[in-house]
């Protein structure tokens, strides 16, 4: 039982087909035509750059409202937490709880679940293999609840406009938000979590 | 048989796992069987019979919700007897407007764009598959259809309408429209869409094609 690069081969990451570990500079996936690498390129350094790029911006996306309502003559301004704290507030604790996880645990799980991901690879760390793995998993398939903000901004502003009820506009935190989960997404495609796998490989 | 050739038929045989990369032989699994790593619990394969035929079945009835879904209305407000209706693209549209471009972009992409474009894309390659028919683009097409799937969100877009709704609900009189339900059965034929198509598979009957 060993790892196929260990064997010597390279898995297209696209299409899975196993190719040996050629000679050629650049080769290619004979099956798809994708480029063959035996892991993601430039893993590590993509994947830290795109999560120090995502933690400086969860400092906008918190700070700067994502919203600026104007009702019945008073004006307000609602950053992310504000607009829990209402929801909070107006008894729709369901959906204050919601919005907490979408918009503060998943994104916060995922910055400091990669960057324990990337040390453990840096550091050659050779524990709980098996979690940081399930980890990795539970990552790219959870990401995407965080655009939910970013969705509901988008349909209350519409539907606003429409009713004219009162004057929403979107603040200049919510492009920031956006732009964080963004690139929370990337770099947890950018990671590859056979790195993890391969330091326990050169321990054999 | 060249050695070459020989040699490519055994790598043929051999699958690695795509978290941990470990090499497994390729097994005979019963109908409906999933084989997973052995060290690391992750899919590598399955045998399921007429999977082609449930992901076409599945990707043509999300495509049509999909079209439903973006001329119908999502919800409508109530102002004093007159409905004003919002769909699919309300919501762009207005950030567009405020002068949000990239965000109007993103909410496009990712909840009429991608999955659209997708499906379009898997009805092309699921039916040439069916019929035999080498048509053109059919390996671009299905590396477009993987490089997009995690890119579609439709069901979180369907959480946040919920979550407008209700917030909306507070000071209007707000009423939920048939996109809604056809987003949602929408939201469950993508998956099963996503679950009758192993891409694996497609790759290996689009080389039988070739």
């Amino acid at each position: 039982m060993m790892s196929a690069a260990r064997a010597g081969l390279v898995a297209c990451e696209e299409c899975g087909r196993l190719w040996p570990r050629g000679g050629a500079k650049r080769p290619r996936c004979g099956r798809c035509g994708a480029r063959l690498h035996a892991r993601r390129p430039d893993s590590l350094a993509r994947t830290t750059a795109l999560l120090v790029a995502a933690a400086i911006l969860l400092i906008p996306a918190n700070v700067l409202p994502i919203l600026h309502t104007t009702l019945a003559g008073r004006v307000k301004d609602d950053t992310i937490l504000s607009g829990i704290q209402g929801f909070f507030a107006s008894g729709q604790v369901a959906v204050a709880l919601l919005v907490l996880f979408a918009s503060f645990v998943v994104p916060g799980v995922k910055i400091v679940g990669l960057t324990w991901m990337l040390l453990s690879v840096r550091f050659r760390w050779d524990w709980r293999l098996r979690d940081r793995t399930m980890l990795y998993r539970l990552i790219e398939f959870v990401g995407r609840w965080s655009m939910v903000d970013v969705f509901m901004i988008s349909i209350l502003v519409g539907l606003v406009r429409l009713s004219a009820l009162a004057t929403i506009e979107v603040g200049p935190g919510a492009p920031w938000f956006a732009a964080v989960v963004v690139l929370t997404m990337l770099a947890s495609h950018s990671f590859d979590p056979r790195l993890m796998w391969d330091v326990r490989e050169a321990r054999r | 048989m060249s050695p070459a050739a020989a040699a490519s038929l055994e790598l043929r045989r051999l699958v690695a796992c795509v978290s941990c990369d470990l090499l497994h032989e390729r097994v005979p699994l019963p109908a409906g069987g999933v084989a997973r790593c052995g060290r690391c619990g992750a899919a590598l394969y399955d045998e399921r019979a007429l999977w082609l035929e449930h992901a076409l079945a599945f990707a043509l009835a999300a495509a049509v919700l999909l079209a439903v879904s973006g001329v119908f209305t999502l919800m409508a407000v109530d102002r004093g007897g007159v409905e004003a209706q919002a769909g699919l693209g309300t919501g762009p549209a207005e950030l567009w407007r405020q002068g949000h471009w990239p965000l109007a972009l993103l909410v496009l992409f990712a909840t009429l764009l991608a999955p659209g474009v997708r499906l379009a894309l898997m009805l092309y390659v699921l039916t040439s598959l069916r019929r035999g028919r080498r048509r053109p683009f059919l390996v671009g097409a299905l590396r477009l259809v993987d490089a997009l799937r995690d890119w579609g969100m439709p069901e979180v877009f369907l959480l946040g309408a919920c979550v407008a709704w209700i917030k909306l609900g507070a000071i209007a009189v707000v009423s939920l429209g048939p996109a809604m339900a056809s987003f949602g059965a929408l939201v469950l034929a993508l998956s099963a869409t996503n679950a009758a198509l192993d891409p694996r598979d497609a790759w290996d009957a689009l080389e039988r094609l070739a």
